[in-house]
């Protein structure tokens, strides 16, 4: 492009040297630049939100409209027909069974009360290793008394039970093992040990113990008659 | 004001015509201005850049234009200060001199496909490159736009008198550059 005329008689006297140049634009631009350049500066400002919109009220009447065609799908049947002929004769076909009876029997045993909880077992366990360490000292310091107690009462025992002035269901105690041996043992004593026992070991508190354990069941009716006839006779004859 | 840019000015101002006056007035200025942009940033998408930001301030401060003045000066004017804005961000952001960044213009230049050293209008945009800024803006408005020292005066704010001066000493520079390369 050429200079206007005023821009050449300027530069004649200012740089003769420039007067040659043609003004030939060097810089080059994308094609189409400049009808696109419009758009782009809007869509930037954002006026134009997007190039694809939706007719007024699109949106608003959507559910209603899907609901329709469904309703008219269902009524015609043909929503079948879009899932495919081979999957829509397969999808009521089950693969799957179970033994028979089973869901009449977890009803009863729901009905009954039977319902399982789950056990919640907690996947980690919030203790510290000072905790743990704690907890085994004093479980360790409980068993080494355990052991060293037990081993005072077994050779207490042993002594007692080789004693020949000892009484025989107390050599006879060293043998039972459980608690149901104990009562049974205990059921078989004679009432002279029981005596001797209570005379040389009992106390006021094992007479009250014994006496609060008996049930109403093992006291002496109160109607029934004293077994001394001249007791009986005397009330008779009394006018009282 | 130009009576085209006043009937567009009204036109944006109504809402049901804004977006189409603002297209309007785009397509009437976008062309001048991207190359008064363009001489002065040389790469093209920089260029684009700053042509959008120009036009996004013209969105933004259109309806309080004062219409006592053309709107034409003022877009260049708003496309000066932003091309030097850029200039000085893009100097920052590199940490480099002034000179160092007329010579990255060069360098910019250089890089072109088309470009050739050989032709003299390649020469005459290298020769502009060595300008200081604002000569190198009113070398470019004089020569390529053949913008009136008045207008070009209300552009920069600077006086006329100043203008012709720097003018002068641009084309000597410039003149010297294409003798000596």
């Amino acid at each position: 492009m050429k200079p206007s005329q005023e821009i050449l008689n300027e530069l004649k006297s200012i740089s003769p040297g420039l007067i040659q140049n043609d003004r030939k634009n060097v810089f080059s631009i994308p094609d189409t630049y400049f009808e696109s350049f419009a758009r782009r500066v809007l869509l930037k400002i954002g006026t134009l939100k997007t190039t694809l919109q939706a007719p007024q009220g699109y949106f608003s009447t959507f559910s209603n409209k899907l609901l329709l065609k469904i309703e008219e799908l269902e009524e015609t049947g043909k929503g079948s027909d879009n899932i495919g002929s081979l999957l829509s004769g397969l999808k009521n076909k089950n693969v799957f069974t179970v033994p028979d009876g089973y869901f009449e029997k977890n009803k009863i045993d729901l009905l009954r009360g039977k319902s399982r909880t789950a056990v919640i077992r907690p996947m980690f366990h919030k203790r510290g290793i000072w905790k743990q360490a704690v907890a085994a000292v004093v479980t360790g310091i409980i068993s080494i008394n355990a052991l060293w107690m037990f081993n005072q009462s077994n050779s207490s025992i042993t002594s007692i039970s080789e004693d020949p002035g000892v009484s025989s269901y107390i050599r006879a105690s060293k043998e039972y093992k459980s608690e149901e041996q104990l009562n049974e043992g205990i059921s078989k004593l004679s009432n002279d040990d029981i005596i001797k026992y209570l005379s040389t070991n009992g106390s006021d508190a094992d007479n009250e113990n014994l006496i609060s354990s008996l049930g109403e069941k093992d006291l002496p009716a109160q109607s029934t008659p004293s077994s001394d006839e001249s007791e009986n006779s005397a009330d008779l004859n009394s006018t009282k | 004001m130009q009576t085209d840019d006043q009937a567009i000015l009204e036109r944006f101002k109504n809402v049901d015509t804004k977006e189409s006056a603002f297209t309007e007035l785009v397509k009437k200025y976008q062309e001048k201005l991207y190359w008064h942009i363009r001489r002065m940033v040389i790469v093209h998408d920089d260029a684009d850049d700053v042509l959008q930001n120009v036009f996004i301030k013209l969105w933004k401060g259109l309806e309080n234009f004062r219409e006592d003045s053309q709107l034409y000066t003022w877009l260049y004017r708003i496309a000066t200060n932003e091309s030097i804005t850029f200039l000085e961000q893009r100097k920052k952001r590199s940490m480099i001199s002034i000179s160092e960044e007329e010579n990255g213009l060069a360098n910019q230049l250089k890089a072109d496909e088309n470009f050739d050293a050989n032709k003299l209008e390649w020469k005459l945009q290298l020769g502009i490159q060595q300008l200081p800024e604002k000569q190198r803006v009113v070398f470019n408005l004089r020569y390529y736009d053949e913008m009136p020292y008045e207008e070009m005066s209300k552009v920069l704010d600077t006086s006329v008198g100043a203008l012709k001066a720097s003018y002068h000493h641009a084309a000597k520079k410039i003149e010297d550059y294409i003798l000596n390369h």
